[in-house]
Protein backbone atom coordinates (compact mmCIF):
# COMPACT_ATOMS: atom_id res chain seq x y z
CA UNK A 1 0.00 0.00 0.00
CA UNK A 2 2.86 2.38 0.81
CA UNK A 3 4.46 1.70 -2.55
CA UNK A 4 1.14 2.45 -4.30
CA UNK A 5 0.77 5.74 -2.43
CA UNK A 6 4.37 6.77 -3.09
CA UNK A 7 4.02 6.04 -6.82
CA UNK A 8 0.73 8.00 -6.79
CA UNK A 9 2.68 10.94 -5.32
CA UNK A 10 5.21 10.50 -8.13
CA UNK A 11 2.47 10.63 -10.79
CA UNK A 12 1.07 13.79 -9.19
CA UNK A 13 4.55 15.31 -9.29
CA UNK A 14 4.73 14.42 -12.99
CA UNK A 15 1.37 16.17 -13.51
CA UNK A 16 2.70 19.30 -11.80
CA UNK A 17 5.75 19.15 -14.09
CA UNK A 18 3.48 18.97 -17.17
CA UNK A 19 1.52 22.00 -15.92
CA UNK A 20 4.81 23.83 -15.31
CA UNK A 21 5.76 23.22 -18.96
CA UNK A 22 2.50 24.95 -19.93
CA UNK A 23 3.29 27.83 -17.54
CA UNK A 24 6.66 28.33 -19.23
CA UNK A 25 5.33 27.99 -22.78
CA UNK A 26 2.29 30.26 -22.43
CA UNK A 27 1.59 31.54 -25.10
CA UNK A 28 -0.97 33.88 -23.52
CA UNK A 29 -1.12 35.00 -19.89
CA UNK A 30 -4.46 33.21 -19.45
CA UNK A 31 -2.77 29.89 -20.23
CA UNK A 32 -0.36 30.56 -17.39
CA UNK A 33 -3.17 31.44 -14.97
CA UNK A 34 -5.08 28.30 -15.94
CA UNK A 35 -2.00 26.10 -15.57
CA UNK A 36 -1.39 27.59 -12.13
CA UNK A 37 -4.95 26.69 -11.20
CA UNK A 38 -4.26 23.13 -12.32
CA UNK A 39 -1.07 23.10 -10.24
CA UNK A 40 -3.09 24.17 -7.18
CA UNK A 41 -5.53 21.28 -7.73
CA UNK A 42 -2.61 18.84 -8.13
CA UNK A 43 -1.16 20.15 -4.86
CA UNK A 44 -4.47 19.44 -3.16
CA UNK A 45 -4.32 15.88 -4.50
CA UNK A 46 -0.76 15.49 -3.22
CA UNK A 47 -1.83 16.76 0.22
CA UNK A 48 -4.66 14.21 0.31
CA UNK A 49 -2.30 11.34 -0.53
CA UNK A 50 0.13 12.60 2.11
CA UNK A 51 -2.63 12.55 4.71
CA UNK A 52 -3.29 8.87 3.87
CA UNK A 53 0.45 8.14 4.09
CA UNK A 54 0.79 9.81 7.48
CA UNK A 55 -2.76 8.71 8.53
CA UNK A 56 -3.64 12.08 9.98
CA UNK A 57 -6.65 14.34 9.47
CA UNK A 58 -5.00 17.71 10.13
CA UNK A 59 -4.47 18.35 6.40
CA UNK A 60 -8.19 18.54 5.58
CA UNK A 61 -8.24 22.27 6.42
CA UNK A 62 -5.26 22.80 4.12
CA UNK A 63 -7.29 21.25 1.30
CA UNK A 64 -10.09 23.78 1.77
CA UNK A 65 -7.74 26.76 2.02
CA UNK A 66 -5.63 25.84 -1.02
CA UNK A 67 -8.74 25.25 -3.15
CA UNK A 68 -10.12 28.63 -2.05
CA UNK A 69 -6.84 30.42 -2.81
CA UNK A 70 -6.58 28.82 -6.25
CA UNK A 71 -10.08 29.96 -7.18
CA UNK A 72 -9.54 33.49 -5.84
CA UNK A 73 -6.23 33.81 -7.68
CA UNK A 74 -7.72 32.74 -11.00
CA UNK A 75 -10.75 35.02 -10.70
CA UNK A 76 -8.83 38.09 -9.57
CA UNK A 77 -6.18 37.67 -12.27
CA UNK A 78 -8.90 37.23 -14.92
CA UNK A 79 -10.67 40.41 -13.74
CA UNK A 80 -7.36 42.30 -13.73
CA UNK A 81 -6.39 41.15 -17.23
CA UNK A 82 -9.86 41.85 -18.61
CA UNK A 83 -9.66 45.39 -17.30
CA UNK A 84 -12.84 45.40 -15.23
CA UNK A 85 -11.04 45.44 -11.87
CA UNK A 86 -8.90 48.55 -12.38
CA UNK A 87 -9.79 51.61 -14.43
CA UNK B 1 -9.36 2.60 -1.03
CA UNK B 2 -6.35 1.84 -3.18
CA UNK B 3 -8.64 1.73 -6.20
CA UNK B 4 -10.00 5.20 -5.42
CA UNK B 5 -6.44 6.53 -5.13
CA UNK B 6 -5.50 5.01 -8.49
CA UNK B 7 -8.60 6.39 -10.24
CA UNK B 8 -8.16 9.84 -8.67
CA UNK B 9 -4.49 10.09 -9.58
CA UNK B 10 -5.31 8.90 -13.13
CA UNK B 11 -7.80 11.72 -13.59
CA UNK B 12 -5.38 14.29 -12.16
CA UNK B 13 -2.77 13.10 -14.66
CA UNK B 14 -5.30 13.31 -17.52
CA UNK B 15 -6.05 16.90 -16.48
CA UNK B 16 -2.37 17.86 -16.57
CA UNK B 17 -1.96 16.08 -19.91
CA UNK B 18 -4.90 18.05 -21.32
CA UNK B 19 -3.41 21.32 -20.05
CA UNK B 20 -0.20 20.50 -21.89
CA UNK B 21 -1.47 18.90 -25.10
CA UNK B 22 -4.78 20.47 -26.22
CA UNK B 23 -4.50 22.90 -29.09
CA UNK B 24 -5.90 26.26 -28.01
CA UNK B 25 -6.72 28.05 -24.77
CA UNK B 26 -10.48 27.53 -25.00
CA UNK B 27 -10.09 23.75 -25.12
CA UNK B 28 -7.24 23.71 -22.59
CA UNK B 29 -9.32 25.48 -19.96
CA UNK B 30 -11.74 22.54 -19.93
CA UNK B 31 -9.12 20.02 -18.81
CA UNK B 32 -8.44 21.09 -15.20
CA UNK B 33 -12.08 21.95 -14.47
CA UNK B 34 -13.61 18.58 -15.29
CA UNK B 35 -10.88 15.98 -14.97
CA UNK B 36 -9.15 17.46 -11.91
CA UNK B 37 -12.48 17.91 -10.11
CA UNK B 38 -13.31 14.24 -10.68
CA UNK B 39 -9.82 13.21 -9.54
CA UNK B 40 -10.12 15.26 -6.36
CA UNK B 41 -13.53 13.72 -5.62
CA UNK B 42 -12.00 10.24 -5.82
CA UNK B 43 -8.99 11.21 -3.67
CA UNK B 44 -11.27 12.75 -1.03
CA UNK B 45 -13.30 9.53 -1.09
CA UNK B 46 -10.12 7.53 -0.47
CA UNK B 47 -9.10 9.72 2.47
CA UNK B 48 -12.59 9.51 3.98
CA UNK B 49 -12.71 5.71 3.66
CA UNK B 50 -9.19 5.33 5.08
CA UNK B 51 -9.54 7.62 8.10
CA UNK B 52 -13.28 6.90 8.73
CA UNK B 53 -13.99 9.87 10.99
CA UNK B 54 -16.99 12.17 11.04
CA UNK B 55 -14.82 15.31 10.93
CA UNK B 56 -13.02 14.12 7.80
CA UNK B 57 -16.31 13.19 6.14
CA UNK B 58 -17.77 16.64 6.85
CA UNK B 59 -14.73 18.48 5.53
CA UNK B 60 -14.55 16.21 2.48
CA UNK B 61 -18.19 16.94 1.60
CA UNK B 62 -17.50 20.65 2.11
CA UNK B 63 -14.43 20.48 -0.14
CA UNK B 64 -16.32 18.58 -2.88
CA UNK B 65 -19.17 21.10 -2.83
CA UNK B 66 -16.75 24.02 -2.90
CA UNK B 67 -14.59 22.67 -5.72
CA UNK B 68 -17.61 21.56 -7.78
CA UNK B 69 -19.08 25.05 -7.44
CA UNK B 70 -15.96 27.15 -8.04
CA UNK B 71 -14.05 25.26 -10.74
CA UNK B 72 -16.62 25.80 -13.54
CA UNK B 73 -17.16 29.42 -12.47
CA UNK B 74 -13.43 30.14 -12.51
CA UNK B 75 -13.01 28.48 -15.91
CA UNK B 76 -15.92 30.46 -17.34
CA UNK B 77 -14.55 33.77 -16.04
CA UNK B 78 -11.08 32.97 -17.40
CA UNK B 79 -12.41 31.98 -20.84
CA UNK B 80 -14.62 35.07 -21.08
CA UNK B 81 -11.78 37.39 -20.11
CA UNK B 82 -9.53 35.63 -22.64
CA UNK B 83 -12.12 36.04 -25.42
CA UNK B 84 -12.68 39.70 -24.69
CA UNK B 85 -8.98 40.48 -24.70
CA UNK B 86 -8.50 38.69 -28.00
CA UNK B 87 -6.70 35.44 -27.24
CA UNK B 88 -6.80 33.63 -30.60
CA UNK B 89 -8.92 30.48 -30.90
CA UNK B 90 -8.00 27.47 -32.98
CA UNK B 91 -8.93 27.84 -36.68
CA UNK B 92 -11.02 24.67 -36.29
CA UNK B 93 -13.45 26.55 -34.01
CA UNK B 94 -16.42 26.65 -36.39
CA UNK B 95 -19.52 28.35 -34.85
CA UNK B 96 -18.39 31.49 -32.99
CA UNK B 97 -21.68 32.69 -31.53
CA UNK B 98 -20.23 34.97 -28.86
CA UNK B 99 -18.71 37.19 -31.58
CA UNK B 100 -22.22 38.01 -32.84
CA UNK B 101 -23.43 38.72 -29.31
CA UNK B 102 -20.54 41.07 -28.63
CA UNK B 103 -21.04 42.83 -31.98
CA UNK B 104 -24.73 43.40 -31.28
CA UNK B 105 -24.02 44.68 -27.79
CA UNK B 106 -21.38 47.05 -29.14
CA UNK B 107 -23.84 48.45 -31.69
CA UNK B 108 -26.56 48.92 -29.05
CA UNK B 109 -24.47 50.62 -26.42
CA UNK B 110 -22.10 52.31 -28.86
CA UNK B 111 -19.00 51.78 -26.78
CA UNK B 112 -15.95 49.63 -27.16
CA UNK B 113 -14.70 46.81 -25.02
CA UNK B 114 -12.90 47.77 -21.80
CA UNK B 115 -9.24 48.13 -22.56
CA UNK B 116 -7.05 45.49 -20.92
CA UNK B 117 -4.59 46.66 -18.31
CA UNK B 118 -1.85 44.40 -19.67
CA UNK B 119 -1.06 43.28 -23.21
CA UNK B 120 -1.91 39.59 -22.98
CA UNK B 121 -1.21 38.68 -26.61
CA UNK B 122 2.44 37.78 -26.40
CA UNK B 123 2.40 35.04 -28.98
CA UNK B 124 6.02 34.12 -29.44
CA UNK B 125 6.33 31.92 -32.55
CA UNK B 126 9.30 29.93 -31.31
CA UNK B 127 7.59 28.62 -28.19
Amino acid sequence: MTILLLSALGVIGLSIALCLIRVVRGPSLFDRVMAFDCIALCMVGAILIMSILLSTDVFMDVVLVVALLGFLGAVSLAAYLEGTLVD
Amino acid sequence: MGGAVVVGVFFMFVAALGVLRLEDFYSRVHAPTKAATLGLIFLLLAVTVYLAEAVVLTKAILAVLFIAATAPVGAHILARAAYRTGVPASPNTRPDEYAGVLERRRRETGQDEPESAVDVREDEPGA
